[in-house]
């Protein structure tokens, strides 16, 4: 692909930053997009949307009901919508099914509730396994699921991105949105983890 | 393309080690190409599953031993390429050796949070339904596509429920420009009737053609896509319809003769769909029990 692949290898960060400098001087992108772009998914898209999300879900009975139906519109109404989230999908989990997604084919992920991908989610390791050996997955983030609960595990590989709902801890009743909100970590909300338990 | 990138079911990557939930990138590059990747992306020179090829087709070593990041780096390189906007040497000397195309879309610094909250919907009014339906009974075909699938090794030729919704299959540069061919190559019958075409198709080219007609602007009618589709399937060709929708992904191109050659020619195993349909994610690859 490049001409000096077979010559001297250049690091990636030198082969990034010259890739910039043509974009840039060649007036593809501005630099201050780039910037703008790094900041939203550093410091303001992340998964806390998503625990928002699933906070709601849990004290809010029709939140919930709308959010099954139609997660799309559920989670935009919280102010939650764009790039790799045009078109979601909530998995709720029960104490008989618990649901795992995976982008086997790359690293499809839901954006806008849950931020960037984390790199194990883009890796060999969990790409491979998670639709071969669910439970040998959940077991490496220290998961152990009773052998009656049934898994799913959603290959997302296009344009429908999960976001799971995992079960409300015990002994939260009462509790508010925020507080919540805590308790909802997100590898919960990919279903390679469970609700923190206060 | 049955790249590395198709991990399913692979064994022997070791544990899946987590990593804190704030930690977003591991090296300042990483930040800079996931915004070229995002920045770039919006110009709308490609399409995102011509993304998701061009990451595809690196050569399977290459793709397991570099990290998700370099990966994107590679394919964006690649499209960029691709779509004339940068030479290789450009690249190699990281600075602009000619001025760059005037693009009609430059993602602004001000319109960055607008385009990020908007992104880009993927499904497509269809006027009739499509052949599956959720939970319909059905059976993956076992394509091997060499350009962007959607089916995975590990799900081909499986009986199972349809689960999902239908969605759109976009398409590179280069394969819209297949599609017109398709629009305006694709309908030269063979003179025997589609009845007839299995053993045909099977055999030997067809030697005799019959224009049945132009495709009606941007869209095959129901008929048409009826049509296509048997003929693909008995010329060795797969078809994939979804009624009003069309792909065609070609698997056996030296079967195809005349009618489909054009379209065939060099894209044997390229999953197809015309460019205003629909392709189910999941549905178009399956056939129905």
């Amino acid at each position: 692909m490049r001409a000096d692949d077979s010559a001297q290898p250049v690091s990636i960060a030198t082969r990034v930053q010259a890739l910039e400098a043509v974009l840039v001087e060649k007036g593809y992108v501005q630099t201050a997009s780039l910037d703008a772009i790094v900041e939203t998914y550093e410091r303001d898209v992340g998964p806390r949307n998503g625990a928002r999300v699933v906070a709601r879900a849990w004290i809010d009975p029709n939140y919930r009901t709308w959010l099954l139906a139609d997660a799309t519109a559920a989670i935009a109404s919280l102010g939650y919508t764009g790039r790799q989230g045009e078109h979601m999908v909530a998995l709720e989990n029960t104490p008989d099914t618990h649901h795992l997604v995976v982008c086997t084919l790359c690293s499809c992920y839901p954006w806008p509730v849950l931020g960037l991908p984390p790199v194990w989610y883009k890796s060999p390791p969990y790409r491979s396994r998670a639709v071969l050996d669910p439970r040998g997955v959940l077991a490496d983030f220290g998961v152990t699921l009773p052998a009656t609960t049934r898994i799913e595990v959603h290959d997302s590989t296009a344009e429908i991105r999960y976001l799971v709902v995992p079960i409300r801890p015990p002994g939260t009743e009462g509790w508010t949105e925020q507080d919540l909100a805590q308790l909802v970590t997100r590898d919960s909300m990919i279903g390679a983890g469970l609700a923190l338990v206060p | 393309v049955n790249g590395a990138q198709d991990l399913g079911g692979m064994m022997g990557f070791g544990p899946v080690r987590s990593e804190p939930e704030d930690l977003r990138f591991h090296a300042d590059w990483e930040r800079r190409v996931m915004a070229m990747v995002v920045a770039t992306g919006a110009t709308q020179r490609w399409t995102i599953d011509a993304a998701r090829h061009a990451r595809e087709s690196m050569p399977p070593g290459e793709y397991l031993t570099s990290s998700y990041y370099e990966i994107w780096t590679r394919g964006l390189e690649a499209l960029l390429v691709e779509a004339g906007l940068v030479t290789v040497e450009e690249l190699g000397q990281g600075r602009a050796l000619d001025p760059g195309e005037p693009l009609t879309h430059v993602l602004s610094p001000r319109d960055v949070a607008q385009a990020l909250a908007t992104g880009s919907p993927y499904d497509r009014p269809v006027a009739e339904p499509a052949r599956f339906t959720v939970d319909d009974r059905v059976r993956t075909r076992n394509l091997n596509p060499t350009g962007h699938t959607r089916l995975p090794r590990y799900a081909r030729d499986k009986v199972g429920c349809r689960r999902a919704g239908a969605w759109w299959l976009r398409l590179s540069g280069h394969q819209r420009a297949w599609c017109r061919r398709v629009s305006t190559v694709a309908l030269h019958s063979p003179v025997r009737s589609p009845r007839t075409l299995g053993r045909l198709g099977r055999s030997r080219p067809h030697r005799r053609h019959r224009r049945v007609g132009e495709l009606p602007g941007p869209g095959l009618n129901r008929f048409t896509c009826r049509w296509l589709e048997k003929w693909c399937d008995r010329a060795g060709v797969v078809a994939i319809s979804t009624v009003a929708e069309v792909a065609i992904g070609v698997r056996a191109s030296r079967r195809c003769r005349q009618g489909l050659t054009d379209v065939a020619a060099g894209l044997a195993g390229l999953v197809l769909i015309r460019d205003v349909s629909r392709l189910s994610e999941d549905a178009a690859q399956i056939a129905i029990l």
